[in-house]
């Protein structure tokens, strides 16, 4: 009796021996391969990926750790996102609990002022338990890797941006020009020595002054201070995009009229970036003027009513195509040395003010729209 | 977007001039002050409008170069190229350089090129004038010299490249000359030069020389 007794506890003894020695051989692997999926997730933070592209790179590694499906849905700089991978099976969906902890399901939001709001939805196979607490582990990796890759684009635009405020106010002379221009007005006066000298001074003074007036508002506007009094206002779109064209150094051609209910730096700021953005293209690529085709679009009981600009950008030569979905993304730029700003600066501007600015690839250029608020009587 | 006044005739070139500055504001200004003064202007505000001015026929004997040109308006690389170019399609033509960047790296690479002067924004009119003065004096004894068969020549050699590569330099600005003064007809180059046509179609190949297009 008492041998029996000896020979069961024995044979306790080594069954609970041996379940702790394969439950810590299990843990120890599970343990290993946690710690070799996340060197992998680590190891994409220094491989300079594309934001967006990082949910592709990550998902091996994810998909192996028990995500079975995942989706990354907004709007990136402007242009609507939509990323899916995996799938969304019938027993991986997500199961709703009264529980939010007890569920396959795992949501966030990622953020960027108004340029960068994506919704991010992971799928796991379970809902709960070890596999699952270390899947999530895994997740918020990436999900801190993407936040990164996003941080990273919009400090470096923002210095951008400071930078290229600096640089036009510097080293593009454009204070100094100025100056230029303001001194030459004052010796023509002062050393006008008789009336004809004078009466030609002035009449310099006034076919000239409202090209520099420009350049002193867009002056104003690079130092961040925008005039007092400017606010939206009625503007006359033929006047504005003359005197745009004009400082971009191209020649348009224009039909039609419409008027626009904007604050004039907003305005001028998008005509400025879109113009110097696209005037080598006009330059170099066609011989004829573009056409600028300018509407009005009345109100509606659903929608405001709106000033239209459309117009034809050939593609810039050779080989200067964007990608259409880059089109508006900041730091991309289809031409050699290009800061990839302007466009973005752009729709930024008329967004800022109420409208917006679309373009439309084709076979041989981009058709562009900018839409603004129209002037009511 | 180039503008041009009345193109004026072969005998009229030295008062002609071509102004190339990326500021419109300052390019209206000053074009409308040369106009008063009785300037032929034509204006351009880039490196490739001002191309076209100078390989047309009878181009400016004068130019007032800014040397901040698009697309780098922020280096002086387009404006320096701008006055090779210059030098190359109109040799006689006499280039005041405009510069608002650093002056003495500006002042020694204009002078090196063969600029005929070079003046520092913000500058005065009276000053642009008492240049452009200058340089019209100029072009008027070289074109004189031209009709006597001289040509004055500039040249910038490198000393170690001793004599040879200078002789060389003004074989070609001398070939050049004579082809751009007589809108690049081969045979009455050669009759000025006093060589044979194969001759000059030899020196045309030896210096890659090409009628612009």
């Amino acid at each position: 009796m008492a041998s029996n007794a000896l020979s069961s506890l024995a044979l306790v003894i080594v069954v609970t021996g041996l379940v702790l020695l394969v439950t810590g051989v299990m843990l120890s692997r599970r343990a290993r391969r946690y710690r070799r999926r996340m060197q992998a997730l680590l190891k994409l933070g220094s491989q300079n990926h594309e934001p967006l592209a990082i949910p592709a790179a990550a998902w091996p590694v994810l998909h192996e750790a028990g995500w079975r499906h995942l989706s990354l849905d907004g709007s990136w700089f402007g242009q609507p996102v939509h990323i899916e991978l995996g799938v969304a099976s019938t027993t991986a969906a997500p199961r709703p609990s009264s529980d939010p902890e007890n569920t396959n399901l795992m949501q966030g939001e990622i953020t960027s002022g108004n340029d960068v709001r994506l919704a991010l939805k992971m799928t796991h196979s379970a809902s709960r338990g070890g596999t699952r607490l270390l899947a999530e582990q895994l997740a918020q990796v990436f999900v801190l890797l993407l936040e990164t890759g996003l941080r990273a684009r919009t400090e470096a635009l923002s210095v951008a941006l400071a930078e290229r405020a600096r640089l036009t106010l510097y080293l593009q002379h454009d204070m100094r020009n100025l100056a230029q221009w303001v001194s030459w007005v004052c010796s023509d006066f002062a050393e006008g020595a008789d009336a004809p000298a004078l009466l030609a001074a002035a009449r310099r003074l006034q076919e000239n002054a409202p090209l520099a007036q420009e350049r002193a508002y867009r002056l104003i506007a690079a130092l961040g201070n925008r005039p007092m009094s400017d606010s939206a206002r009625e503007i006359d779109l033929r006047l504005a995009i003359a005197k745009a064209a004009h400082l971009a150094g191209i020649e348009l051609n224009l039909s039609g009229q419409a008027h626009a209910w904007i604050a004039r730096g907003l305005l001028s700021r998008a005509l400025d970036n879109l113009f110097s953005n696209l005037a080598p293209n006009w330059r170099d690529v066609t011989a004829v003027k573009p056409t600028l085709h300018l509407r009005s679009i009345a109100a509606t009981p659903e929608a405001p009513a709106m000033a239209e600009i459309e117009f034809f950008s050939p593609w810039p030569e050779p080989g200067g195509r964007i990608e259409a979905g880059k089109l508006f993304e900041p730091f991309a730029s289809g031409r050699p040395g290009g800061l990839g700003l302007g466009l973005y600066q752009a729709r930024k501007s008329l967004r800022e003010a109420g409208g917006e600015l679309s373009a439309e690839p084709g076979e041989t250029g981009l058709s562009f729209l900018l839409r603004m608020p129209a002037s009511t009587p | 977007m180039v503008t041009t006044d009345t193109v004026p005739a072969a005998g009229e070139a030295a008062r002609a001039v071509l102004l190339v500055e990326d500021d419109p504001a300052l390019s209206a200004y000053l074009a409308s002050s040369l106009r008063d003064a009785g300037y032929a202007v034509q204006t351009a505000h880039d490196r490739p409008q001002a191309i076209k001015v100078l390989a047309a026929p009878h181009a400016p004997a004068l130019m007032l170069l800014d040397l901040g040109l698009p697309p780098h308006p922020s280096t002086m690389t387009e404006g320096l190229a701008l006055l090779d170019d210059a030098l190359r399609l109109a040799p006689g033509s006499k280039v005041i350089v405009l510069t608002g960047q650093d002056e003495e790296a500006a002042a020694f690479q204009a002078v090196r090129r063969g600029a005929f002067d070079f003046l520092v924004k913000p500058v005065a009119l009276s000053t642009i004038y008492a240049a452009l003065r200058r340089a019209e004096l100029f072009a008027r004894q070289d074109s004189l010299l031209s009709q006597g068969g001289e040509a004055r020549l500039q040249l910038t050699a490198r000393l170690h490249d001793g004599p040879k590569e200078a002789a060389a330099n003004a074989e070609e600005q001398l070939l050049r000359r004579v082809l751009a003064a007589t809108g690049y007809n081969v045979a009455e180059t050669g009759r000025r030069l006093g060589l044979a046509r194969e001759h000059v179609y030899y020196y045309l190949n030896k210096y890659g020389i090409q009628r612009p297009q």
